[in-house]
């Protein structure tokens, strides 16, 4: 008697039990592949996920973000991420817009954001391109690692995309920069990896991931601090860039200094500590980086005693010459008050800046000797 | 990474609670008296281990094995009887509740300190990595000839516990001999100066060492070996522009510079030491938790060794154009030359270090000649002479005593250093001491020479017209 009144009483906890234990598995399984009430909130196309590693990305912050276009083959796609501590006034109303801050300014109310983009550098070859390449190749971000194309500072990086997502030779770039109140999205490491999974989405999306994926193992190195160029002291400490302003101060970043890749910002600042002109001096010989200045240097000599093709022009000059068995990129941009300070003039600063680099590199000189 | 483990560490305890969960609910005593009837259903999923088929012998084997030696006679007795009515204790403990909760509890402890063992890195009888968990015994085992390598190490410590030094000693034995040994040493170069910063620039810097080559900063050969890590790899965050102190992982195996080893030892010994160090670059890394690690270096060109030294060039010393040796430093004892090897004499200074030999094929005793590039690396050379060294004037900074010169210039990648150091002859030999010092007389021609494959431009040294003594 007893056995059999007890039976279904059993029977009822065994499909409890059961029910709950298949519960907890489902539950269980969905945690760990953070799926369902688990998924975890995607940025920027999905490119980037929730504690998806920098710093940016983890618990200290809330984030919201919007995207403009998608990414594809010589098209240009935004992802802009509001990103702040959880409760803040600038999280309960984030700024995502396209145009949310105003270049340059910087008030301390403003909410921080990280600005993504993927596309190819502007069609212009003049001044648009010019200061694409000053932010894209700034002077203020090292190299990255195992020979991947790009850069990583703490405030920026950009990545250039594979030949297979190409339109034309135009390639397709992804940058990130802190934008806003943001003054830094975290380490180069950090950065870098941010990079790496926007490259993975936009190859995905524009339909050119099919070759080996970009990844890095090495450290990434750390992006050079600001330096003054005053008493004496080379710009860039690339001893033929002499700049002797009358007025004010030379101040700039010496970045990558490489056999593929050397790079670097100036600034004139006034008494004032204002920015008055700015320079950018950028030499490479990466095969994925010389087409970033592509058509800029024109079919022609720049002159006599020069070698290779290319054209200087006031405060610019762009000259593409071999250099140990590559094409090489030899590009310097000084705003006026830059270029007026250039000793004795700008072409000669330019040949013998890029003379500087050429002697360290050990290949002939591009300018006219003397 | 490290969440994975945590993750599966607990979900192994749930499996530990449930067996206490269960007999927890109620009558501890009822479960005993009806024990014939229950076990099916829950010890079938509490217990799979023992005790369930009660015909079969085998668990019936195991109870005086698991109990009290006292059993052991009256064990095969009971085996027959034991089924329902007399169990063994064992036998009893596990339909009791009770005793499910002990044996689960044992099991589950058993299976905590194995996980635990695993991932300390403690499994008894498992070779280990040596050298701070980064040196496979593979990879240990080739800096060795003899078959048995034992490791001792001191505690890895952070920079800023420990600026100086910390050590781990692998020693390979033969017929139970020390045979050989090498140290391993992580060390902050930054914080050296004088003889302990010129100590490690003579035995770290040699025209014998190779650049490792691609995103590495370092160097290996047959006998020593050094990485730099990363700038980014340290205790704390630096500023941009704040400039950590350079630290370093070496290796070291006997004398830095022996006169001649023969080819076969020199190859496998580069061979290893260049993976080594870079696995002892990357160990250390991860146990600093920075991210990232380095490749192993492709197969590394060595050094020429013995006659197959290059002869010297009197009017292009190191193979550098416009860089002579004086008339009175020419001779047959400075007959030979050696450059670091994988680089070009004449070209740009790859690795951020290149050096040059001279002097007699086995020994190259006469001069060295030091370019160094990397800034960090420069800092530590440029601090190798003290203040009571001799100045030396021209475009940048320089001094010079008994028988060293170091001169410094702002060049691209920042402050590069350059050396020439007059090598101390050999004990017996006949001839005098010359009081002119060849380092000092080759130093402007080799700096103007070096200074522009450094993008340094045009950099001028002036010497004293007689060198001090």
């Amino acid at each position: 008697m007893a056995p059999s009144a007890r039976t279904p009483r059993h029977r009822v906890v065994l499909v409890l039990v059961s029910v709950l234990v298949l519960l907890g598995g489902a539950t269980l399984a969905a945690y760990a592949t953070r799926t369902g009430p688990f998924a975890k909130d995607g940025y920027c196309w999905g490119a980037w996920s929730e504690d998806g590693g920098p710093g940016v990305l983890g618990d200290d912050y809330a984030r919201a973000a919007e995207t403009y276009g998608t990414p594809g083959r010589g098209e240009a796609a935004t992802c802009v991420v509001a990103f702040g501590a959880p409760g803040t006034e600038e999280m309960r109303t984030p700024d995502t817009g396209l145009h949310g801050a105003a270049p340059g300014a910087r008030e301390g109310t403003r909410g921080q954001r990280l600005v993504a983009r993927v596309g190819p550098p502007p069609r212009a070859t003049g001044g648009p391109r010019r200061a694409w390449l000053a932010e894209a190749l700034p002077g203020s971000a090292a190299p990255l690692p195992d020979g991947l194309p790009g850069v990583a500072g703490r405030d920026h990086g950009t990545l250039v995309l594979p030949e297979e997502c190409d339109t034309g030779h135009v390639p397709l770039v992804v940058t990130v920069r802190a934008d806003g109140g943001a003054i830094e999205l975290g380490p180069e490491q950090d950065v870098a990896q941010l990079l790496l999974s926007l490259a993975k989405t936009a190859r995905e999306k524009a339909g050119c991931a099919e070759g080996p994926p970009m990844r890095f193992t090495t450290p990434v190195r750390t992006a050079p601090g600001e330096e003054s160029y005053d008493e004496g002291r080379p710009a860039c400490r690339v001893p033929g860039l002499r700049l002797a302003p009358r007025r004010g101060d030379v101040r700039g970043y010496a970045g990558a200094i490489g056999d593929r890749l050397q790079s670097c910002s100036l600034e004139l600042t006034d008494k004032d500590g204002d920015v008055t002109a700015r320079g950018h001096f950028v030499l490479t010989s990466h095969p994925r980086l010389v087409p970033l200045f592509a058509g800029m240097a024109g079919g022609k000599s720049p002159g006599a005693g020069w070698r290779g093709n290319g054209r200087i022009e006031g405060g610019d000059g762009l000259v593409t010459a071999e250099c140990r068995g590559r094409p090489t990129v030899f590009h310097l941009h000084l705003d006026g008050p830059l270029a007026r300070a250039a000793t004795p003039d700008t072409r000669a600063v330019f040949a013998r800046a890029a003379d500087s680099v050429t002697e360290r590199l050990g290949c002939p000189p591009v300018g006219p000797r003397g | 990474m490290n969440d994975k483990p945590e993750d599966t560490g607990a979900g192994s305890e749930p499996g530990g609670r449930d067996i206490p969960e269960e007999p927890g609910a109620s009558r501890p005593d009822e479960g005993e008296a009806h024990s014939p009837g229950r076990p099916g259903p829950e010890a079938a999923a509490a217990e799979p281990p023992a005790a369930e088929p009660p015909a079969a012998e085998p668990p019936a084997a195991e109870p005086p094995r698991a109990e009290a030696p006292g059993n052991k006679a009256p064990a095969p007795g009971e085996q027959r009887p034991s089924t329902p009515e007399s169990p063994g204790r064992l036998r009893r403990l596990a339909r009791s509740r009770g005793g499910t909760a002990v044996i689960g509890a044992l099991v589950g402890a058993l299976l905590g300190t194995g996980v635990m063992a695993w991932r300390a890195d403690e499994l008894p009888f498992l070779q280990r990595d040596m050298c701070w968990g980064s040196l496979s015994p593979q990879v240990a085992g080739a800096l060795f000839s003899d078959t048995d390598v034992r490791s001792e190490e001191l505690p890895l410590r952070r920079a800023t516990e420990d600026p100086m030094h910390t050590e781990c000693s692998m020693q390979g034995f033969g017929a139970d001999e020390l045979e050989s040994e090498v140290t391993a040493s992580v060390r902050t170069l930054g914080e050296l100066k004088g003889a302990q910063a010129w100590d490690w620039t003579r035995q770290y810097l040699s025209s014998r060492m190779t650049p490792l080559g691609g995103d590495i900063t370092g160097m290996a050969s047959s006998q020593r070996a050094w990485v730099a890590l990363p700038t980014s790899c340290h205790e704390r965050s630096y500023e941009p522009g704040e400039d950590p102190p350079l630290r370093v992982v070496t290796l070291a195996s006997g004398a830095s510079d022996p006169d001649y080893v023969n080819e076969v030892d020199a190859r496998r010994g580069l061979d290893a030491m260049s993976r080594a160090v870079v696995r002892l670059a990357n160990g250390i890394m991860e146990r600093y938790g920075c991210e990232g690690g380095y490749p192993d270096p492709p197969k590394l060109p060595g050094p020429p060794e013995g006659k197959s030294v290059k002869a010297l060039d009197d009017d292009r010393l190191c193979g550098l154009e416009g860089v002579e040796l004086p008339g009175w430093a020419r001779g047959k004892d400075v007959s030979a030359v050696r450059t670091t090897p994988g680089t070009k004499p004449d070209g740009p200074v790859r690795g951020g270090v290149r050096s040059c030999d001279v002097g007699r094929p086995f020994g190259l005793d006469t001069l060295r000649l030091t370019t160094v590039t990397d800034p960090q690396l420069a800092a530590v050379v440029s601090r190798v002479l003290g203040r009571r060294a001799d100045r030396l004037g021209g475009d940048g900074e320089g001094a010079h005593a008994g028988g060293l010169s170091v001169y410094t210039a702002d060049c691209q990648r920042g402050r590069a250093a350059f050396v020439a150091w007059d090598k101390e002859p050999e004990e017996g030999d006949d001839t005098p001491p010359d009081p002119r010092s060849p380092g000092l007389a080759v130093l402007p021609s080799y700096v103007k020479s070096e200074a522009r494959h450094a993008g340094c431009g045009d950099v001028e040294v002036k010497v004293p017209r007689t060198p001090t003594l």
